[in-house]
């Protein structure tokens, strides 16, 4: 079977993995009450999607 | 195989598909004396793969319920309402009449037993038949709609979302107002825009002159 010659170096693997890095997610504010969240979803605060609230939260 | 696996082999994501679709349509029937009713009827939560999967399944379901629906009312010219067993129902069961109705009424019994085959659930096919199909009657389709939710699921982090029927809820569009502009302003103000063209370009020609001095007095 085929078997790596040479241990492979911190920085060889380190250089492979430069381009791993997750990226942020984006987020966008409610437009009711301006809470952060990923666009195209309903808002957690205030249950607001598109003109209308969808889901009720109790105050 | 079309669509996704879902991490399940056929027999369990038919049945998980069967129990989700039966969900869904039982939610839009709801007890109001049970304490642990839902708020919102005619939505469930799941993740967001498997509401996009359900989607089809059970609008598929719909169209079937709504085919059924010109035959009932074709048979209703030919129905009794008395009760069975009494000796009004059992004149009407020898008459030529229920012969009538027999024939009227079996397409939308197989269509029932259709959606019986697919359920095997007679509480979600009586909801089906009587209340889905009847809200639906004139909607070409796109009876349901999924949307996705923030929080995730604590555990595994699956991404929630919904799927509700279409019809509640629904999307308001607001028509953006174009500016009103009167008449009398308009034009006042193309007799101004052409005022100002004529001026700057005097201006223009006097800065040209003014130029061609400067350059010969240097």
């Amino acid at each position: 079977m085929a078997v790596p010659k040479r241990r492979m170096s911190k920085s060889q693997g380190r250089k492979r993995r430069s381009h791993n890095a997750i990226k942020k997610v984006q987020l966008s504010y409610c437009v009711q009450c301006g809470t952060p969240a990923p666009s195209h979803v309903v808002c957690p605060n205030c249950g607001y999607y598109q003109g209308r609230t969808l889901v009720e939260t109790e105050e | 195989m079309r669509g996704r696996k879902l991490g399940r082999n056929a027999s369990h994501r038919k049945a998980m598909f069967r129990n989700m679709a039966c969900s869904l349509i039982c939610s839009v029937r709801v007890d109001d004396e049970d304490e642990n009713r839902q708020k919102n009827p005619g939505r469930i939560v799941t993740t967001l793969p498997k509401a996009k999967e359900l989607r089809p399944i059970v609008e598929k379901l719909i169209t079937l319920a709504k085919k059924a629906q010109p035959h009932l009312v074709k048979a209703q010219e030919f129905a009794t309402d008395a009760e069975r067993n009494s000796s009004e129902w059992k004149t009407w069961r020898e008459s030529e009449q229920w012969n009538k109705w027999n024939q009227a009424i079996a397409p939308a019994v197989t269509l029932r037993r259709r959606a019986f085959s697919k359920l095997r659930d007679k509480k979600a096919v009586d909801v089906l038949f009587d209340e889905i199909a009847e809200k639906f009657e004139d909607r070409p389709g796109g009876y349901t709609r999924v949307i996705k939710l923030a929080e995730v699921r604590l555990g595994d982090a699956g991404k929630q979302a919904f799927i509700e029927f279409v019809g509640e809820n629904d999307r308001v569009k607001t028509k953006r107002q174009a500016p009103v502009v009167a008449d009398d302003e308009t034009e006042e103000e193309v007799a101004e825009e052409t005022a100002t063209d004529s001026e700057e370009t005097a201006e223009a020609t006097e800065t040209e002159s003014s130029e061609e001095k400067s350059t010969e007095e240097s």
